[in-house]
């Protein structure tokens, strides 16, 4: 199985390593999630109350 | 020279360079960064999504000191799903079909979770050695082994990645292979073993999203226990 030839072990290992160190969690930092939810705040809650036709 | 279909896993070169290189850094150009707008396009707004979604779901059973893993399990659920998907194109090469890698990133993580625990809370790691309720003349079997399944827990991570996609690619090539020398014989079988073919494709994709998923996952529930 090529899978178990030692010889890119190492390198593989290391490789993996430094992308998944430097690259990719500089990329998802890059993700902010401006915060919309203040504008819920605002939103007043209706006046009218329910209306039930048997009360 | 005699081509087996275990060949395709073979750490490949071209003109010298090692394409697991390529295949290990190109990836990430499909994740530009964002830029500094209120509302990005539909591709960042799906992808911020998922990440921020994933995150949160990650994180629930996790206190608030596991929390300061979330940057880490981000990126490793991101490496391990664009690998794991990309590599079901044709003519790609997956990296995390090397059980370099996959062993690479399960035996060090696994063991800050459990180096994490004995530092901070000795007792509690210990504890996890032994369950709840054992009657006594159980418990040195029991020790024993719970702790092997300890120590399997990395190989386990490591090589259950390894295997699920190895079998997968070799089922691809393997029924492809099959669909492709029936043809001039019998069509008719041929065309089932194309729809076989679809059909497993469907799988494999299932599979590589579910497999990366299970591979945070359970090291999040290592985490859970240790910290």
């Amino acid at each position: 199985m090529p899978q178990l030839l030692p010889t890119p072990w190492f390198t593989i290992f290391i490789y993996a390593w430094m992308v998944l160190l430097a690259v990719i969690p500089l990329k998802i930092l890059s993700y902010v999630y401006p915060n919309h939810n203040y504008l819920r705040g605002l939103q007043k809650p209706s006046e009218h109350s329910w209306f039930w036709p048997w009360s | 020279l005699v081509l087996s279909f275990f060949d395709q896993f073979l750490s490949p070169t071209f003109l010298g360079i090692p394409l697991i290189a390529v295949a290990l850094a190109l990836p990430w150009v499909m994740f530009p960064a964002l830029p500094s707008q209120w509302l990005p396009n539909r591709q960042l707004l799906l992808q911020s999504w998922f990440i921020n979604r994933f995150t949160q779901q990650l994180l629930l059973p996790l206190n608030t000191g596991g929390h300061k893993w979330a940057l880490l399990f981000a990126s490793l659920m991101l490496f391990l799903i664009t690998l794991n998907m990309l590599g079901l194109l044709p003519y790609t090469f997956t990296p995390t079909t090397q059980l370099s890698l996959n062993l690479g990133l399960a035996v060090p993580l696994w063991l800050a979770t459990v180096i994490i625990g004995l530092r901070n809370q000795t007792t509690v790691a210990l504890g996890h050695l032994l369950p709840e309720g054992t009657p006594t003349p159980l418990i040195p079997v029991l020790v024993i082994i719970e702790t092997i399944s300890l120590f399997i827990r990395p190989l386990a991570l490591g090589v259950r990645l390894t295997a699920n996609l190895t079998a997968g690619h070799l089922l691809i090539q393997l029924i492809a292979t099959a669909a492709f020398v029936l043809l001039p014989l019998m069509p008719t079988v041929a065309a089932l073993t194309a729809v076989l073919l679809l059909l497993l494709t469907l799988l494999e994709v299932a599979v590589a999203m579910i497999q990366a998923y299970v591979f945070v996952l359970l090291l999040s529930l290592y985490l859970q226990e240790n910290i």
